[in-house]
């Protein structure tokens, strides 16, 4: 953009003509403000006046001289002051958030995200915990109905006898975090009928009880249960 | 060595000298780096004398020619080839032209004159702005300066000026052009 000449005549023009000017090209003066501050910093160096606070001081003053903000160097010194406090202030901040002891606190990529999702974060019920797994029954030659009905019936009398707590069905085999585990079968051998039931202690895979009951018929298998139910209850502590 | 106390007016001396040092250096050697380090070794020596100095412009100016006398001679005596040191030297007569001489001189005269400038920051505006083809803002910025201000000084010195071409017998600069 042309700059507006002085009222008094174009001045610039006339030492032109007379060679008396001698204008330095817009990329030289471009690169004459931007080494005026280092230039200066490298002759106090070259003088053994310079410092690190100095040339901090002396990287702000140039700076903003750069932009045509001129101020003081007292005013520099502050501006150094107070840059240097937030500074310190930040590098803390972060050091105490990296060292927090909350186990909650996410970190990634060195910025610490305590946000939790209540929305997608999957809301689970403590889940009760059971000292005796009771696996499906197996057997050969016995509807599989008469088979799971053993083990419910077996299920449910130790529930009415040491409580809701103490047995449940794992109909996925998954024993994680029990103690006991149950496995049975109903077997069929002429006219007569078996129940078998074994327990063992999961951590030291002892068998705790074992029975078998005899019944006569399909109708003696509640009574079996029962008999089997009890010794279960007053083995299994 | 100056001492710490002058070094705040030292500071302030370089900002005001230093786009001028360096514009002279620029226009002389046309080589930004030898420009910028003859420029670093004149302020150095400048600081170094900065107590005992009266005239800081005439001061760097003179260094300024000690300093290009050196480069030319380091420069012949690398390239083993004979370089007439006085050709570099901005005598006003090298550049003269057939009828333009007495004019050149008095307007030489009007610009050199001290009486012409409040002070020599004035003179250094002037410089920038007049001879070496800064902006007001650009030029402002060195002298810690607005555009405005820098505009406006730039009117006054330039009004002195020609009042004094006048004086010189010129009745309208636009003749002169």
């Amino acid at each position: 953009m042309m700059e507006k000449q002085g009222p008094q005549g174009n001045m610039k023009e006339l030492l032109h003509k007379y060679r008396l000017d001698h204008p330095v090209a817009p990329d030289s003066q471009k690169r004459m403000m931007a080494h005026m501050g280092p230039m200066y910093r490298r002759i106090l160096k070259r003088t053994g006046r310079h410092s690190l606070i100095t040339g901090i001081v002396l990287w702000i003053y140039f700076l903003l001289r750069r932009y045509g903000i001129v101020i003081t160097t007292g005013k520099a010194i502050i501006v150094t002051i107070v840059l240097l406090v937030f500074s310190l202030g930040g590098i803390l901040a972060f050091f105490m958030l990296q060292h927090r002891p909350d186990s909650a606190v996410n970190r990634k990529g060195g910025v610490v995200d305590i946000r939790v999702d209540l929305d997608s974060a999957p809301v689970q019920p403590p889940r009760p915990v059971y000292a005796l797994a009771i696996e499906p029954f197996t057997g050969e030659g016995v509807d599989r109905g008469v088979r799971t009905a053993a083990m419910k019936a077996i299920a449910g009398q130790l529930g009415a006898l040491r409580g809701g707590s103490f047995s449940t069905i794992v109909w996925n085999r998954n024993t994680e975090g029990m103690k006991y585990r149950m496995t049975g079968s109903v077997e069929k051998s002429g006219d007569e009928m078996f129940l078998f039931v074994k327990v063992v202690d999961l951590r030291t895979s002892s068998i705790v009880y074992v029975a078998k009951e005899k019944a006569d018929s399909l109708d003696g298998i509640p009574d079996a249960c029962r008999r089997v139910s009890q010794g279960v209850a007053e083995r299994v502590r | 060595m100056a001492a710490s106390g002058s070094m705040k007016a030292y500071r302030k001396a370089y900002c005001e000298y230093y786009p001028i040092v360096y514009s002279v250096l620029l226009s002389r050697l046309r080589n930004g780096d030898d420009a910028e380090d003859i420029c670093q070794e004149v302020f150095i020596r400048f600081l170094d004398n900065f107590d005992s100095i009266e005239s800081h412009r005439g001061w760097l100016l003179k260094a300024i020619e000690f300093e290009i006398s050196n480069y030319y001679r380091k420069k012949s005596s690398r390239n083993d080839e004979a370089v007439d040191v006085a050709e570099f030297v901005n005598d006003i007569n090298l550049a003269f032209e057939n009828g333009f001489r007495d004019a050149r001189i008095v307007i030489n005269e009007a610009i050199e004159n001290m009486e012409n400038y409040d002070s020599e920051e004035d003179r250094t505006l002037f410089d920038l702005i007049a001879v070496y083809g800064f902006s007001y803002k650009e030029a402002g910025k060195y002298l810690g300066m607005t555009r405005w201000q820098a505009e406006y000084r730039y009117g006054q010195i330039e009004a002195r000026i020609v009042d004094y071409l006048k004086k010189m017998g010129i009745k309208e600069v636009f003749d002169l052009l």
